[in-house]
């Protein structure tokens, strides 16, 4: 169950199929296939390449941070993998893998088991900006399973996976969460995005609009957004109002945090990336 | 006192949706008995001056996700897009699980 073909096939399984059958020019339809075609032909090394390569399809989180000092070279990580550490187009790139461990109660054993998942992760570091991208796992371990199971708990979080990123930075290094409510207001004001769920901070209270059907909330609602313009946003979920085909549809954030979440398949490798770049140019 | 009434009517109607009246909008507008004005609706339906609709709304977010003109047209799963994008632990549903909810659209004599 937690042997290395078997954690390989859930980090495989993570990807979208057609991102699959591309990379290794499968002709199989079914995941299951595809997954067992390139188990059986690629080694561990290869497959990791792909992982990476082939990241910006992954659902992930994206953690966007100020660093105080600029990155030594020094990176001694513990409870992880430097997979690749490389400078590409001024920054430096550093490819990780953790181990995430989910622990459940399996009424067939009639006792506690756990699933391992290689989670990648890629810190990108550029001057004093740390953008951390960690994959989303799969939160819901029964869908591993043909019978139920009941999950009791995962060993890491993304707060564990930043602290030892952190700690094998040096001690002296501090990330603080850069606020990017700037960047996502202009967007939204320039109708880039819409939001379809929006939580804000008025005077003496905190507001949540949830639109109904595909309605947007600056489109339906247009007082309210006015008067969220000078408003500290929270949590927000957005929908990519142009160039769709070549983002995401939908995304959520919270500005203040500095943090996206993407749990959708990307329509585009660079995606993700395009988004933040965008969002962080107009911040 | 009249006309306290009567703009507090107003900005009632002004707040109005026509695409979504709920029978408590028509109950506090004519101040009338929940179930008159539901009666009320109905029979505006009879009338073709409302459309009924039922609408599906997500039991976390209580967000309406869908809405449908007859019931049998309900899907039988259905997701709920914004519960996925704030990773809430529970966001695709089956039908015994949906709160549907009945609201009406004032139609338009020329285009409905």
């Amino acid at each position: 169950m937690n042997i290395e073909r078997d954690v390989l096939s859930r980090l495989l399984k993570s990807y979208p199929v057609s991102s699959l059958r591309t990379y290794f020019d499968l002709t199989g339809l079914r995941q299951d296939d595809l997954v067992e075609d390139v188990l059986s032909s690629r080694t561990r090394g290869e497959i990791l390449i792909f992982a990476f390569e082939q990241f910006g399809y992954l659902h992930q989180h994206i953690y966007i941070f100020d660093l105080n000092t600029t990155a030594s070279s020094t990176f001694n990580l513990a409870g992880g993998i430097v997979v690749s550490d490389n400078a590409v187009d001024g920054k430096r790139i550093l490819n990780l893998t953790f181990r995430t461990e989910f622990s459940y109660f399996n009424p067939s054993s009639l006792s506690e088991e756990e699933l391992y998942f290689m989670t990648p992760v890629i810190v990108e570091l550029n001057g004093l900006r740390a953008v951390i991208k960690i994959n989303i796992l799969e939160r819901n371990v029964n869908n591993y399973f043909n019978h139920k199971v009941f999950p009791t708990g995962r060993n890491i979080e993304d707060s564990d996976i930043i602290g030892r990123i952190r700690t094998a930075m040096g001690g002296s290094m501090s990330f603080t969460p850069t606020d990017v409510t700037v960047g996502v207001k202009y967007l939204w004001e320039n109708n880039f995005i819409d939001a379809a769920y929006v939580k804000f901070k008025k005077s003496r209270s905190t507001t949540t609009e949830s639109m109904d059907e595909e309605h947007t909330l600056k489109d339906s609602m247009p007082d309210v957004y006015t008067q969220i313009t000078s408003a500290p946003l929270d949590k927000n979920v957005f929908r990519v109002l142009e160039d769709v085909d070549e983002f995401i549809n939908t995304f959520a954030i919270e500005p203040r945090n500095g943090k996206i979440a993407i749990t959708r398949f990307p329509n585009m490798l660079n995606s993700a990336d395009r988004l933040v770049q965008m969002i962080i140019d107009n911040n | 006192m009249f006309t306290q009434f009567l703009n507090k009517k107003a900005d009632l109607l002004e707040s109005l949706d026509p695409d979504r009246i709920y029978v408590e909008n028509v109950r506090s507008f004519l101040n009338l008995p929940t179930k008159a004005a539901k009666l009320l609706c109905e029979m505006a339906v009879k009338q073709r001056l409302f459309k009924k609709k039922h609408g599906v709304y997500c039991p976390t977010c209580d967000r309406l996700v869908k809405s449908f003109d007859n019931l049998d047209e309900v899907d039988s799963t259905f997701e709920c897009d914004v519960c996925r994008e704030l990773e809430e632990p529970q966001y695709q549903f089956n039908k015994s699980e949906m709160k549907i909810l009945t609201f009406y659209k004032l139609l338009d004599k020329i285009n409905d």
